[in-house]
């Protein structure tokens, strides 16, 4: 083994890198300002990644994977910025938070009499605000692995490399993840007086 | 012979299901359970729509205008000096080494390609050779191949042999 490899990055290597890794800055993008929610701290997130990206360039086996490779440095990125705390796993009982059904929540509740497909007339109630709320309210270990998911990014077995867990975690979080968005829809309905829960 | 699953059990997989990241043997639970129970059928059918609705939903803004220009820019800049760097800035370290000395171009691309051919993919070759002409000649060649020209500096190049 050879172990004389010089650090810089020649520009050769570079414009092979910008012509593999720009084409991917829209969906990068988009990625960042799901998971960021503010178009200044994704065009950060963004620079962050290219600069990362090309200074790991040389790691990258095949270049096919770009855009997963690209998209994994940003999530570490987002993952590594705020070291996850202890706190924000408090989401309550988690047993409590497992069972948790908006489905059933709806049909007991029914808050649309009428209507032969309540459960759709309620989520059509929700404009893409509440949602991105609902979304980045989210502790980050469930966000970025849904968030993800939800860009079409990273297989379960890809999210588990990321986020450093056994598959079955990443089942969980993406279940919880979910949860609590759903949750946290059902507590929007309640504040827009939606529903008309009885509480003591 | 397949576990016969509850209805909690059953929806606490919805999701996983709906990703299609059930094994065989899991998935086979599922299916015969939404077979037999048309309430979780329901319920499946919401948490589809639920994901379905969301996705729908997350933002979807192009890139301002100037950000690809800027992000190059910044990697003119500051991409090619990095001291002091995350260790993952190295480039690999070479599995082979191949002295070409001073053969001229022709012959020395065959001899680069028949190392390249003979390593697996992925791997990286550290050749020497001292033909200026291997300079001009070298990017253009990893660049119809498809192998990648990681590092040169005067004599010496590095070159990961492409993957497929």
């Amino acid at each position: 083994m050879d172990r004389s490899v010089p650090s810089a990055t020649h520009p050769a290597a570079r414009a092979e890198f910008e012509a593999l890794a720009l084409p991917h800055l829209p969906h990068l993008y988009r990625l960042a300002v799901r998971l960021t929610g503010a178009a200044a701290d994704a065009e950060d997130l963004v620079h962050e990644t290219y600069m990362k990206g090309l200074r790991s360039f040389a790691a990258l086996r095949d270049v096919e994977r770009m855009r997963p490779w690209l998209s994994r440095i940003l999530a570490r990125l987002v993952l590594d910025r705020r070291r996850v705390d202890e706190r924000e796993l408090l989401v309550g009982d988690l047993a409590v938070l497992d069972q948790f059904s908006l489905y059933d929540l709806i049909t007991s509740e029914d808050p649309f009499p009428y209507s032969d497909t309540v459960h759709q007339d309620f989520l059509a109630q929700f404009d893409s605000e509440e949602v991105v709320e609902a979304l980045l309210a989210l502790p980050e270990v469930y966000r970025v692995p849904l968030v993800m998911l939800y860009t079409g990014d990273l297989s379960y077995a890809e999210l588990s490399e990321l986020l450093g867990c056994p598959v079955g975690t990443v089942m969980s979080r993406l279940h919880r993840g979910r949860k609590l968005l759903e949750r946290a829809l059902w507590e929007f309905a309640k504040r827009r007086g939606l529903i008309r829960t009885w509480e003591p | 012979m397949n576990r016969v699953l509850t209805c909690e059990e059953a929806s606490r997989r919805f999701f996983s299901y709906l990703d299609r990241a059930l094994s065989g043997a899991a998935a086979d639970e599922m299916e015969a359970h939404l077979e037999a129970c048309l309430d979780c059928c329901d319920k499946l059918a919401f948490s589809r729509q639920l994901d379905a609705f969301v996705k729908t939903r997350l933002p979807d803004a192009p890139p301002p205008a100037d950000l690809e220009r800027r992000i190059r820019d910044r990697l003119t800049r500051e991409g090619g000096a990095s001291p002091g760097d995350a260790p993952g800035a190295l480039p690999p370290t070479a599995d082979r080494v191949l002295d070409g000395g001073d053969q001229a171009c022709g012959e020395l691309l065959l001899a680069v390609k028949s190392t390249l051919d003979a390593m697996q993919a992925g791997e990286v070759l550290k050749l020497i050779c001292h033909d200026p002409g291997a300079r001009v000649d070298l990017p253009v060649w990893c660049g119809m191949t498809r192998h990648r020209l990681l590092w040169s500096d005067e004599d010496v190049y590095y070159i990961r042999r492409r993957t497929s």
